[in-house]
């Protein structure tokens, strides 16, 4: 579902963000990146979602070399990942149901579509009566599950979250990555990139760790940590 | 593209306008004072030129009489011009007679004509009808020769005359207009690059959830084709009643002046701005996205 071939990301020529990775992630996986600040986690998810190409090497998202994908097609494939930052990336001026329904106007749904699948997806992150709210009436915690919401509204066969819990306590932390977990569940490849080592050790799933642009380590039901 | 989803950008955009309140405001303005000023030289010259040709076919000359023409020697000289070529009618206008179609058309009371009092200013004149635009130019030119005749008038000359300020305007207007459609251009390309920096955050996310290029262009490109349009109509509004309003009173006061009618001609005008507008608008978004907005 997700390959990268010896790739080597590069900025401005100098900054070497990631060296040489080669990796698979199939679908239906849960993948934790882990590594400290600079490690190249972010470059990595960005690749994924063609926020960013490769340097050198190739980086296949089912089934398309994403090197070779004419720019015309890069909003279909964003359509196929929904996308979580640690700032939540919510418009300020639009309540949380249009938050979310934007992801799926842009795809040119029906108002009928919309009217069906944005309580669905408000449901499944617990924000059912907050459909009203603006994002600066809610909680951290609450910002980040409309942002969850609406990654997945597009039913995407891929989640990235990329310090999902960066800016939460531990509580809610543990909320999102439960939800997280729920969307894995549902058949959904969840990516996250993270510095939550309580999570990481308490979840037990593949672990892909990284450290100045390398892939250091790789291992299915794995810890943040080395396991002494 | 699906008719609803034109309708969600045209909603963003109409945000967009509502939102920059002040600055989409300050365009609008720009756009109907510049369609405004434009547009009223158009129509002065589109009249100017209506009054010009409009004199040039009344194929008449007028020929004022020296002061104390003997009677004999009038007569005279109204016999020689009946006989000349290309002379159709000849009618004598005696001083009375002219002052009294002066009063006719001003009005018993008028202060032009208290100013004359009891005295008349005015000389005899002959009114001579030639039989073709070519003869007009020949009689005026032998009637001058002739004994008798102190001045010769003739449209011809007053059309000339009134072509030459319609040339000059036209370059004028031409390189004004010039300038207030770079200035009207330049106002909606940096509206819309204030847009496209205010909303940059929401450019990224529409990205980011997979929103094609037109679809995040168009309502940046709406916005421009709004401003500009709405400018417009208001120019267009001022423009319609200003000119019924100018027709109607020219009529009153001054109904030798041949002004065209109000009517279809404001429509015409209304249309052009509209489409003007729109097309203005139109060019300085796409030429503030081209530059502004990556996508």
């Amino acid at each position: 579902m997700i390959r990268l071939e010896r790739v080597t990301k590069v900025y401005d020529g100098r900054v070497v963000a990631l060296e040489d990775i080669t990796l698979s992630i199939h679908k239906g996986e849960f993948v934790f990146v882990v590594g400290p600040s600079g490690a190249g986690k972010s470059t990595f998810v960005k690749l994924i979602y063609r926020e960013e190409l490769p340097t050198s090497g190739r980086v296949w998202v089912e089934g398309r070399e994403l090197g070779r994908m004419p720019r015309w097609q890069v909003p279909h494939l964003r359509r196929r990942i929904g996308v979580v930052f640690q700032d939540f990336k919510l418009l300020p001026d639009r309540t949380v149901y249009e938050n979310v329904a934007f992801a799926l106007r842009v795809t040119e749904a029906s108002p009928r579509e919309i009217r069906r699948r944005v309580p669905a997806v408000l449901e499944l992150v617990g924000l059912k009566d907050r459909a009203r709210a603006f994002p600066n009436q809610l909680s951290g915690g609450e910002q980040q599950r409309v942002a969850l919401a609406r990654a997945v509204v597009n039913n995407p066969a891929i989640v990235i979250a990329d310090e999902p819990t960066g800016n939460l306590d531990p509580d809610t932390a543990w909320d999102i990555m439960r939800l997280l977990v729920d969307i894995n569940r549902l058949g959904t490849t969840v990516i996250v990139a993270t510095h939550a080592r309580y999570i990481v050790n308490a979840l037990r799933r593949r672990v892909v760790a990284m450290e100045r642009g390398r892939l250091i380590r790789d291992v299915p039901r794995g810890t943040y940590d080395h396991e002494s | 593209m699906r008719v609803r989803t034109l309708g969600f950008l045209f909603g963003e955009a109409w945000r967009n306008v509502l939102r920059n309140g002040l600055m989409s405001l300050a365009s609008i303005s720009t756009v109907a004072v510049s369609l405004c000023i434009a547009a009223s030289m158009a129509i002065c010259a589109a009249n100017l030129d209506h009054v010009a040709s409009t004199l040039e076919s009344q194929l008449e000359v007028k020929v004022f009489l020296a002061p104390g023409l003997t009677e004999e020697a009038r007569q005279a000289l109204i016999q020689q011009v009946t006989a000349m070529d290309g002379v159709q009618e000849v009618r004598f206008v005696s001083r009375e007679e002219a002052l009294q179609r002066l009063r006719d058309r001003f009005g018993e009371d008028s202060i032009l004509l208290d100013a004359v009092g009891d005295s008349n200013p005015l000389p005899d004149s002959l009114e001579i009808r030639a039989t073709g635009l070519q003869a007009v130019k020949l009689v005026a030119l032998r009637v001058g020769e002739l004994e008798g005749v102190e001045e010769v008038l003739f449209h011809r000359e007053v059309a000339d005359k009134l072509s030459r300020i319609t040339r000059g305007l036209r370059i004028v207007g031409v390189l004004v207009v010039s300038l207030l459609l770079v200035g009207m251009l330049l106002i909606i390309y940096n509206t819309i690059r204030l847009t496209v920096f205010a909303r940059r955050r929401e450019v990224a996310i529409m990205k980011l959830v997979g929103a094609t290029d037109w679809f995040i262009r168009l309502p940046f490109f709406l916005e421009g084709v709004l401003l500009g349009t709405v400018g417009a109509g208001l120019a267009a509004l001022v423009i319609r009643s200003g000119y019924v309003w100018v027709a109607a009173s020219v009529r009153g006061s001054l109904p030798f002046l041949p002004l065209l009618p109000p009517y279809p001609l404001v429509n015409y005008a209304t249309a052009l701005l509209l489409c003007l507008g729109a097309v203005v608008g139109g060019l300085g978004s796409s030429w503030s996205l081209r530059r502004y907005l990556e996508v």
